[in-house]
């Protein structure tokens, strides 16, 4: 091939929020331009205003015929998230940041609104064929963790390979001084389950928390603060800069983060990038695969009292926990666009 | 109905019938189908909407569904 290979990138917008997956994306397209693909982004919303809105979402994926624009040949298109790779195309890649988790591990949890009606089933039951028919279509599927690639194997028999990458902020993190507060950062949804940390300070009189995101939880944590008699050791930030967060970061005495089962995590890995242990829970999923407990972290229970007993004693031991965070820091810094990259378009054919 | 807009509205349910069938949508998804066709038939030029466009683009995309699994 004489010209640039042409790659879209297909990507599901959440209209009015910016998180982890929309900088992802963002960032992936970049990172191809960068390497001299000719390279777009193709953004479609997910509504879920009603259960069929899912079927429709994946039905205007689907309706797409990417295999040419504007006369113009379409060599790949890296598809991210349900329902886009629904969309057609000969060459489809995959890269799945997560599957829709309500109909699958999130399902009869208080984390997903399925219920057992015959309309949620029936549901359940076709997002698995449109994760069957678009799933195993594509020349290659990669996780963006190997958390994200057990749950295809186990929900749908589908084989992936885990594909890292670095964090949306990877080379601005700077690391700082140990300072005199735990840091906690995610939108405020109750699965993030930031409740543990707040309750955990109940447990850990020395130690302080810094709560950066906002999100529905935000009234419901500020009160259980004021209720367990911990409000004043925290300090909400709801709209944090990019600059802000990467302060937060380098003066940070260690970085908290509990969630259930997260996907992967960017989390730990900034943590890390900044020099900074990380604390987190034996069920928190992708976190798992970077935060090993004595080496780069600790990992406890997902209870209120093992968490701040662990806050307690990790507090006074600022040695111990920069020689984690310095661990962390080269862990994560073996993370790399290249490798991501190259696995990619290797995948397609166009290297 | 006539014209072209009407071949066109034809193609697009039975083409999207087919996708939905292909995307595991059944027969018996009666609701889900019906919201289908009323989309389809949204398309259609202000005015000469008509309950039995949809419920012929209804019956279209039902056995277009069927056809597909």
């Amino acid at each position: 091939m004489t010209r640039s290979p042409r790659v879209l990138v297909l990507a599901v917008q959440s209209p009015f929020s910016h998180g982890g997956a929309e900088l992802h994306v963002r960032r992936l397209t970049a990172e191809l331009q960068r390497r001299g693909v000719e390279a777009d982004l193709i953004r479609m919303p997910l509504i879920e205003r009603e259960r069929f809105d899912l079927v429709r979402s994946a039905l205007s994926w689907r309706s797409l015929d990417l295999s040419e624009v504007g006369n113009r040949r379409v060599d790949a298109v890296i598809a991210t998230r349900f329902p886009s790779y629904a969309a057609r195309h000969e060459n489809k890649i995959v890269w799945l940041i997560h599957q829709y988790r309500q109909a699958y591990d999130q399902f009869a949890t208080p984390y997903s609104d399925f219920t057992s009606s015959p309309e949620d089933q029936r549901t359940r039951e076709t997002i698995a064929e449109i994760d069957r028919v678009g799933l195993t279509e594509a020349r290659r599927v990669f996780a963006n963790s190997a958390n994200v690639a057990a749950r295809l194997a186990r929900f749908n028999g589908i084989a992936s390979e885990p594909l890292y990458h670095p964090p949306p902020l990877a080379g601005r993190h700077r690391c700082g001084p140990c300072g005199d507060y735990a840091l906690s950062v995610g939108r405020l949804d109750a699965w993030k389950r930031t409740d543990l940390m707040v309750e955990a300070l109940a447990f850990a009189p020395a130690a302080k928390l810094v709560v950066v995101g906002r999100g529905p939880e935000e009234g419901r944590l500020r009160r259980m603060a004021e209720e367990k008699g911990v409000a004043e050791r925290i300090r909400w930030v709801s709209g944090a800069t990019e600059d802000e967060l990467l302060d937060l970061y380098a003066g940070a005495r260690l970085v908290a983060v509990a969630p259930a089962g997260e996907d992967l995590g960017y989390v730990p890995l900034e943590a890390f990038l900044s020099g900074k242990a990380v604390l987190t829970t034996e069920d928190a999923g992708g976190p798992l695969e970077f935060v090993r407990h004595g080496e780069t972290g600790l990992v406890v229970p997902p209870s209120p009292q093992a968490l701040g007993e662990a806050l307690e004693r990790a507090w006074a031991q600022v040695d111990v926990l920069e020689e984690l965070g310095r661990r962390g820091r080269e862990a994560a810094a073996r993370l790399t666009w290249d490798r991501a990259i190259d696995a990619l378009l290797g995948a397609a054919g166009l290297t | 109905m006539n014209g072209d807009s009407d071949e066109d509205l034809l193609r697009l349910a039975r083409e999207s019938g087919r996708l939905l069938g292909e995307l595991g949508v059944r027969p018996g998804d009666r609701r889900w189908i019906r919201l289908h066709a009323e989309t389809v038939a949204s398309l259609e030029i202000a005015g000469r909407r008509s309950n039995r466009l949809a419920r012929w683009l209804y019956r279209l995309a039902r056995r277009a569904a069927r056809t597909a699994r």
